[in-house]
């Protein structure tokens, strides 16, 4: 199956998160959006000027909407990302409508 | 106040364990953790020696589960600490304030693949609310703090501090600064409350859903406090269980796949569920498409993540019910006249579901075993159960006047919990019966934790269920795969009364109704550990029972135990 495939007609969502530069963090990040049925899109992870902490770009979709009963998927995952402990801030960038890729 | 002083990095730990009020400990020791046991071995902080990681990752969670304080287990490197998981997992999943030390190894050799090392930071992220890694020694005071701290805030849960063996032994010119607890004055959403306690008012069958959050938040005398002056009808889960007293007139007992159909029958037919510290588990709501059909749903959690995840609330009240609850009590208005008659309704509901025990034959009939165990212990004992047949038995038939009386691995649903939990239970509460209730299967789990007891002199009551069968999915094979019971059959067990004599644990078997009562009381009255081994017949099943995806007033009953409520 084509990567393009699994992405057409599905919503990405974009996180915009300032997080603690801890040793766990991106993985905390990637594990609870891999745990919580989502697919990473894009990731970009850039240090604050104040060095202590980061400044990251989380691209997501949801694959299987069927799994996550109903539209508010984004939210949830928001909702555990949130939770984490090293996460400062995060808010929902844009939700968009990728096109087909393959 | 600051204590200066100069000392190692295992010196600091049992001292920060010491400022937090820690002091017991449960562990195992092994290479990379020697310093940290080095320390032990001077400080007043009492440590229990489990026999297996796993076990001192359960004595924790009943340590906490029982007393309200942070559990604390200790492990070394790598399968030390691999054997910690099951534990921890369960732990976040029930919501249960445990920390876990693990040793490592020495900061120069991380990453070499050496000996006894594992990723453990990288194997606890997805069941653990947080985990440290100390790489200098500076940063274990703020660690160590910072592990408490995260443990029991907001929705408690399990945090692990992994410490290389080198910065044990390194000393520092430490600083010992006393703990200032953050303290963050929630802010309470004061028109939530309103359209919460407005839905209430406006609701001709409201019935309140009670989870496990109610009692981590220490507000069962607050829905106490409701409930006088409101009655609405309750309905509790697995972990629920003790938040209600099951003699409060409107109450019908635990829903969900095994629940009472009193319980599911009257939340199906609910037009509000006010849901306090729950969070629509499927063991509860079965088939959720069809799960309270009719209900409005008011949610009320510590956890905004629980908000909405499986379920869509109209109205959340996110905080503390500790905080929260009183709040919404005050505004209810609360016309019972309104609701008289779904009170009505429930009462029926209640009634139609009364237990009864006649059980043809001379056999001793499990539910009918536990209905006359709860009714002898003491007012605060505790029970814990393992996983299976028998802990849906305990939960349909005991009775619990506090959730810290109930300690069961309600979300994970670990074999194995029973004995660990019950010995971390007995040492949080020394002077309090405590009583395992456990099945053949789950008790060979953890069995080496017999020697715990035997060491310490721990006196555990455990009633070991025994059916020589894996009962549960036994059922299961019965009832939905034909009767292909595969690897389910247990008939080879060991002698349990000889196992237990091995360690010095005086054991007796029984088979027939006539000796149950006698010998209750002799297993309760026996100054030390016993196990009152009582057989079963090995096809007895547990009823009612919501099958796989189906709505939960389709459950099937097929047994003289109809109901848990009086």
């Amino acid at each position: 199956m084509f990567v393009g495939e699994k992405i057409m007609n599905n919503d990405s969502h974009t996180f915009e998160i300032t997080a603690e530069n801890q040793p766990t963090l991106l993985e905390r990040l990637l594990q609870v959006t891999r745990y919580r049925g989502f697919l990473v899109i894009e990731f970009n992870v850039l240090p604050c000027s104040d060095n202590r902490r980061l400044d990251i770009k989380l691209t997501v979709q949801d694959p299987d909407k069927a799994n996550l009963s109903g539209d508010n998927g984004v939210q949830r995952l928001y909702n555990q990302l949130n939770k984490l402990f090293d996460v400062n801030h995060i808010n929902i960038k844009q939700t968009s409508t990728l096109q087909c890729q393959a | 106040m600051n204590i200066q002083q100069k000392q190692t990095g295992a010196c600091l730990t049992l001292k920060l364990l010491e400022q937090q009020g820690v002091s017991d400990i449960f562990g195992y020791p092994g290479g990379a953790i020697m310093p940290i046991y080095d320390a032990i071995y001077d400080s007043p902080i009492k440590h229990y020696l489990c026999r297996h990681e796993q076990g001192a990752a359960f004595a924790a969670v009943g340590y906490a589960r029982a007393s309200g304080r942070v559990g604390v287990c200790m492990a070394t490197s790598g399968p030390g600490a691999t054997n910690l998981l099951t534990g921890l997992a369960d732990a976040m999943i029930d919501s249960i304030p445990i920390v876990a030390i693990t040793g490592q190894v020495a900061t120069k050799a991380m990453g070499s693949d050496g000996f006894q090392e594992v990723d453990i930071v990288g194997l606890s992220l997805a069941c653990t609310k947080h985990c440290f890694q100390v790489k200098d020694i500076s940063q274990l005071s703020a660690y160590l703090t910072k592990a408490f701290e995260i443990a029991q805030s907001g929705r408690p849960g399990p945090v692990l501090i992994d410490i290389p063996k080198d910065i044990q032994v390194s000393r520092i010119e430490s600083s010992l600064e006393l703990v200032q607890q953050s303290s963050q004055e929630e802010e309470v959403n004061m028109d939530h409350i309103q359209a919460a306690a407005n839905l209430i008012d406006q609701a001709d069958k409201p019935i309140m859903y009670v989870g496990g959050g109610l009692g981590m938040a220490g507000a069962v005398a607050d829905l106490k406090h409701l409930n006088s002056r409101f009655q609405v009808p309750s309905v509790v889960t697995l972990k629920g269980l003790g938040c209600i007293h099951p003699t409060e007139p409107h109450y019908l007992g635990m829903l969900g796949m095994h629940g009472t159909k009193a319980a599911n029958l009257a939340v199906q037919e609910a037009d509000l569920l006010l849901v306090l510290g729950a969070r629509f588990d499927d063991r509860v709501t079965g088939k959720l498409a069809e799960f309270a059909p009719n209900a409005k749903i008011v949610h009320m959690d510590i956890d905004p993540a629980e908000i909405n995840k499986r379920k869509q609330a109209d109205v959340s009240v996110v905080g503390d019910l500790k905080m929260t609850l009183p709040l919404l009590a005050k505004r209810v208005i609360g016309d019972t006249e309104k609701i008289k008659n779904w009170h009505q309704r429930c009462r029926q509901l209640i009634q139609q579901g009364q237990p009864e025990f006649d059980h043809d034959g001379d056999n001793i009939f499990a539910p009918e075993l536990l209905f006359q165990l709860s009714g002898v212990l003491n007012e605060d004992a505790i029970v814990t159960t393992d996983v299976g047949q028998h802990q849906m038995w305990a939960a349909q038939t005991m009775h619990f006047n506090h959730p810290s009386q109930f300690i069961t691995s309600s979300g994970l649903g670990t074999m194995g919990f029973g004995i660990p939990a019950a010995i971390g239970a007995q040492i949080s509460a020394p002077k309090t019966q405590v009583v395992c209730v456990s099945g053949d299967g789950s008790f060979m789990m953890n069995v080496q934790e017999l020697a715990t007891i035997k060491r310490y002199q721990i006196p555990v009551k455990i009633l070991l269920i025994d059916n020589s069968r894996l009962g549960m999915v036994r059922q299961w094979q019965e009832l939905f795969f034909e009767r292909r019971y595969s690897e389910t059959d247990l008939s080879d067990n060991p002698d349990f009364v000889t196992l237990a004599s091995a360690f010095n644990i005086k054991a007796k078997t029984i088979t027939k109704k006539e000796e149950v009562s006698s010998s209750i009381q002799e297993m309760l009255n026996h100054p030390k550990a016993y196990l009152l081994h009582v057989k079963i017949e090995a096809m007895e099943n547990v009823w009612p029972l919501v099958p796989p995806d189906t709505a939960n007033h389709l459950m099937i009953e097929k047994t003289p135990l109809k109901s848990q409520v009086n």
